[in-house]
């Protein structure tokens, strides 16, 4: 999804925000695993995102951030791959196996040369943008509630799906439920038949103290 | 461990047991030591099945020691399903059992004259070979318990076949029982499982009572060495980190993400339900169940990277299925209900068959017509027919060739008659190299270990040409051939691959062992030794570089969503093992 494309849809969207203790938020980092939307400055480098836009830092990138892959490819070179308006950006913190080493940045690359993301230099664009983002296994605790807290723009079938099936005393610890300005009741989403209209629903997480 | 066990079960008279000095063999464990006595003493041309056959049950060399993540126990044979030698290993207990006994290896030797079963106690005491047929036909959980009701607290690890084994069918495993005493590590590959069957054998029941630890030559050094080896284990963001947490199943979404999952038999490259399935949903599912997340399979694991699955009830199910089978079982068929992947794990191992080959033959069946993809209730009632032994189930107990056959599908995933792993060797041309050239067919843990850029095999290996993937997969399969011998789970390699001092702490763990500096050309060299054998007896048995080959639809049918192709040539793949 682009920007032409994809700002009506978020424009359009269902906004809808948790209040939870720092306990109940761990039950949503699994959601990220299916990817979500933010709105970002694109034409940069992937370096360049995660420094400037996320807020990482360099040291947290070399140490944590094992596995990169742009539009499904593995990105070893993240100074010079551009994240491009429509982008599909996923990063993983473990890479077991021998293709798990393979698909690292480091001697076994060769293993996957074939798919391998090559920057052809060929984007000019740089400005607002939309891109999909998924985070996966160690990073979805360690990044995901900084996104959550910002806001991020789901899939309305995912997350229904996602929400529907957590436990009762999930909602019983969450404090407030707010959806487009309103405050609403936990029933709604725990009877399993909550689907807005949009097919996007921008998503976030209040943390509250417990 | 200066002795070898062996039983003849086929002597006049009924089984007779030998033990003898370990002599030409000393110094080897594990794989060297599978494959060293295989390659010797059963004759490549033989049919696998047949009395001149053995069955070698080997603890690794460092098994039985306190040196951390040393459980692992080769079992070798002439493979009824490649028709070339075989070592397949696994976890679980009675590799520190077996070798706190005192044995480098068990062998079982010739053919029993009758169709009675057998089960084998060994203690301190010595050996009994008992004739015991009300065991014929139990799964291994029922056969276990009711080993446990006879030995009681004298049962501290049992080897076992299933039905499938008994039956002789070339996807049956070899179970072993992991701290629990639950039949749920084994030994899967190549059919193993129908060797030991084939010797009349339905199980070896460990106890290793009055018995210590087997001692190093160099205490002190040994104990500092394991300490710096347990640290770096612990430090590392894989073995430390990614693994306790979510089990080998991470890979579903990575592999998915890149586009090199297979799904529905190899046909496309990623799976709309891989999140439903994939290693984070299972570990969150498996937490909020009651089960476990984490937990090790042998005392001594510091990685711990399996579980416990239980039903939706809260009752135990499975262990953790690893991510090999869930997606044998799941994206390959199809399937993205993890309940289902985690009651076909199940009754993997409690028929006594390897989830690998036997989710391939599922998915080939499905190909053929016989089910859907993604119908996970005729996967659950394929995997019963094989258990019972109906015709359907002989044809899918004889692996993915074989229903390819019975069916008339062309598409068939395997090497030497194995099938392939989770990883697609178009997408990872890589592991491709290794599938075709490794001895033991189609295997994703030949060319594992020790990268190059530590071993320093051959020379440097410019890792940006395509050509270097040739030089990568010799040196990781000598690797792995080397860590094999060892005992040690080959997940070590992560921290190895990054951790100089891990790797030092390793060579030196095994150095304070024999009592002599051991170093990475030690490995280098036991690594050759143990491939130039596989090699020699393979091509004894009449492999050619022609068996050296992936199925040819891996060159001609691109692979979604890149769209590629298995590139690497027969001359490439001729050079793997130009040494």
């Amino acid at each position: 999804m682009s920007t032409a494309q994809g700002l009506e849809q978020l424009q359009g969207a269902t906004t809808l925000s948790l209040e939870l203790t720092a306990e109940k938020q761990e039950s949503l980092f699994l959601l990220l695993q299916n990817g979500f939307f933010i709105e970002a400055f694109v034409g940069c480098t992937i370096k360049d995102f995660f420094l400037n836009q996320l807020g990482l830092s360099p040291d947290y990138v070399e140490a944590r951030i094992q596995g990169i892959f742009l539009d499904g490819k593995p990105a070893d070179d993240i100074d010079t791959a551009i994240i491009r308006d429509g982008a599909h950006l996923t990063v993983s913190g473990t890479m077991p196996g021998l293709v798990g080493i393979a698909l690292r940045r480091g001697p076994l690359a060769v293993f996957r040369h074939t798919i391998t993301h090559r920057e052809t230099g060929d984007y000019d664009y740089k400005g607002k943008g939309i891109i999909k983002l998924k985070l996966l296994n160690l990073l979805m605790k360690e990044m995901g509630l900084e996104l959550l807290k910002k806001g991020i723009y789901m899939n309305s079938s995912v997350l229904a799906d996602y929400l529907g099936n957590l436990p009762a005393d999930f909602w019983q610890e969450c404090k407030t439920i707010t959806m487009d300005g309103r405050e609403v009741s936990a029933g709604l989403f725990q009877e399993g038949g909550w689907l807005p209209e949009s097919k996007l629903v921008k998503f976030a997480v209040v943390p509250k103290n417990s | 461990m200066e002795k070898i066990l062996r039983i003849d079960m086929g002597a006049e008279g009924g089984p007779k047991v030998k033990e003898e000095r370990i002599g030409e063999y000393s110094g080897l464990g594990g794989r060297a030591l599978t494959t060293a006595i295989v390659s010797k003493e059963v004759p490549a041309t033989c049919h696998p099945l047949g009395s001149e056959n053995k069955l070698v049950i080997a603890p690794g060399m460092l098994s039985g020691t306190t040196a951390a993540m040393s459980g692992r126990i080769s079992i070798g044979c002439k493979s009824p399903l490649t028709g070339g030698i075989k070592e397949s290993n696994s976890g679980g207990q009675p590799a520190q059992v077996l070798a706190r006994l005192g044995y480098a290896a068990i062998v079982l030797e010739g053919l029993p004259a009758t169709d009675d079963l057998y089960k084998i106690f060994i203690n301190k005491d010595g050996v009994q070979i008992s004739a015991d047929n009300s065991l014929k036909m139990l799964p291994n959980y029922d056969l276990v318990a009711k080993m446990k009701e006879e030995y009681g607290d004298n049962t501290k690890a049992c080897i076992s076949i299933g039905p499938a084994g008994e039956m002789k069918m070339c996807t049956a495993s070899i179970a072993c029982t992991d701290m629990e005493l639950r039949p749920a590590r084994h030994a899967g590959r190549g059919g193993v499982g129908a060797v030991m069957g084939a010797k009349g054998v339905k199980v070896i029941v460990l106890d290793d009572t009055g018995m210590g630890m087997r001692s190093p030559k160099d205490p002190e050094k040994f104990k500092d060495a394991n300490k710096r080896f347990v640290e770096g284990l612990s430090s590392h963001p894989v073995t430390g980190e990614g693994l306790p947490a979510f089990g080998s199943n991470v890979l579903t979404n990575i592999l998915n993400e890149v586009g090199g999952y297979p799904t529905y038999n190899f046909k496309q490259g990623t799976f709309a339900g891989a999140a439903k399935i994939s290693g984070e949903t299972q570990a969150e599912t498996e937490t909020a169940r009651g089960g476990l997340a984490t937990h090790g399979c042998h005392r001594g694991c510091v990685i711990r990277c399996s579980g416990v699955y239980h039903d939706k009830d809260g009752h135990f199910l499975t262990k953790q299925p690893e991510y090999e089978t869930v997606w044998a079982h799941g994206g390959n068929c199809g399937i993205d209900d993890l309940d289902t992947i985690a009651m076909l794990d199940f009754l993997d191992d409690n028929y006594g068959v390897d989830t690998i080959e036997m989710g391939n033959a599922v998915a080939v069946a499905m190909d053929a017509g016989l089910a859907e993809f993604g119908d996970g209730e005729a996967a659950i009632n394929f995997v019963h027919e094989v258990g019972k032994g109906t015709h359907l189930g002989r044809i899918l107990g004889g692996g993915a060739a074989s229903v390819a056959k019975a069916y008339g599908v062309v598409r068939v995933p395997v090497v030497k008659g194995q099938a392939m792993p989770a990883y697609d060797p178009r997408a990872v041309q890589g592991i491709g190299v290794t599938y075709a050239t490794s001895p033991m067919g189609a295997d994703h843990t030949a060319g594992y270990a020790v990268a190059q850029n530590v071993l320093k095999v051959g020379g440097d290996v410019d890792s940006l040409k395509p050509e270097g993937q040739i030089e990568l997969s010799r040196n990781l399969q000598i690797a792995t051939a080397a860590i094999d011998s060892t005992g040690m789970c080959l997940f070590i390699a992560f921290a190895i691959l990054d951790q100089p001092e891990t790797f030092q702490a390793l060579l030196d763990i095994i150095g304070a062992y024999v009592g002599a500096d051991f170093t990475a050309d030690g490995v280098t060299d036991l690594g050759k030794k143990v491939l130039k054998m596989e090699r020699d007896f393979n091509a004894r048995a009449g492999f050619t570089k022609a068996h050296d080959r992936l199925p040819g639809y891996f060159k001609t049918e691109p692979f979604p969503p890149h769209n590629v192709t298995f590139g690497v040539t027969d001359e490439e793949l001729d050079q793997v093992f130009d040494w």
